[in-house]
């Protein structure tokens, strides 16, 4: 199970990492146009761009946290973790965009 | 709107109510002592591959079709909040889904023997999946009102 829960952490650690990645880039999209005409350049589209940003950064940190080995990591702990910072970020984007309206 | 266009919007919808339902029977099930591991592989997996598939579909409609022509209607009809906050929040909360359904794949399919001992870890996975069905019903149900604020 060592290497399978080396694994299954750096999945994990790395979707939070990955989550955080999409809240950070739609926020600063919105708040710098000049990043977010970037975005629109380079991938055609700046939700595309998120999409594949996101993914890349999902994809080059699995290995990275799996070469760590973060067997000690408690299973549990960063799935509730995860958890948190789902609800967060799916709040922090609702109250974005909430107030941008009003703003 | 032509037929590929109809055809990758209702994918995006069908998709994504599937994905919603294989999580449903996961949370179902994951508490079960027998038989459980089998289903929890086959829908979890089958909630990842529903909500990729959903992820790409409603993808090509967003950017090729929604912007152009859907997005400038509820703007100019009498809910723009519907596009500025329920649809901007929906298209980018919608991308965190096939992450948390992998997460939950990846859990069930590396600890599965785990999760059948572990009760902590199983109420960590069943929050993971009712956190996500939630999102994803969110979702879905703002994909409902924005179709109504077109015709408006």
């Amino acid at each position: 199970m060592g290497d399978k829960k080396s694994i299954l952490s750096a999945i994990i650690i790395s979707s939070i990492l990955a989550l955080a990645d999409i809240v950070f880039l739609t926020i600063f999209g919105e708040l710098n146009q000049g990043f977010k005409s970037w975005l629109t350049g380079t991938f055609s589209h700046h939700w595309i761009g998120k999409s594949v940003i996101s993914v890349i950064v999902f994809m080059v940190s699995v290995p990275i946290f799996y070469i760590l080995r973060l067997r000690n990591v408690n299973t549990t702990v960063i799935i509730w973790l995860l958890v948190a910072v789902v609800n967060l970020s799916f709040g922090i984007l609702l109250a974005f965009f909430l107030f941008e309206v009003n703003h | 709107m032509n037929n590929t266009l109809i055809f990758f919007l209702v994918a995006h919808i069908f998709l994504g109510t599937f994905g919603i339902i294989f999580l449903t029977a996961y949370l179902l099930s994951i508490f079960k002592k027998e038989n459980g591991v089998k289903w929890l592989k086959i829908n979890s997996l089958l909630a990842l591959l529903s909500f990729v598939g959903s992820w790409i579909s409603g993808g090509y409609y967003y950017a090729s079709y929604y912007g152009k022509s859907v997005k400038p209607i509820i703007l100019k009809g009498d809910y723009p909040w519907v596009h500025t906050v329920l649809m901007e929040t929906k298209e980018h909360v919608f991308l965190f889904l096939p992450f948390l359904t992998l997460v939950i794949f990846a859990t069930t399919y590396f600890a599965h023997s785990d999760i059948a001992k572990d009760k902590k870890l199983a109420l960590s996975v069943a929050g993971l999946c009712f956190t996500t069905v939630s999102i994803a019903l969110a979702i879905m149900l703002s994909g409902i009102v924005i179709s109504g604020a077109v015709g408006k």
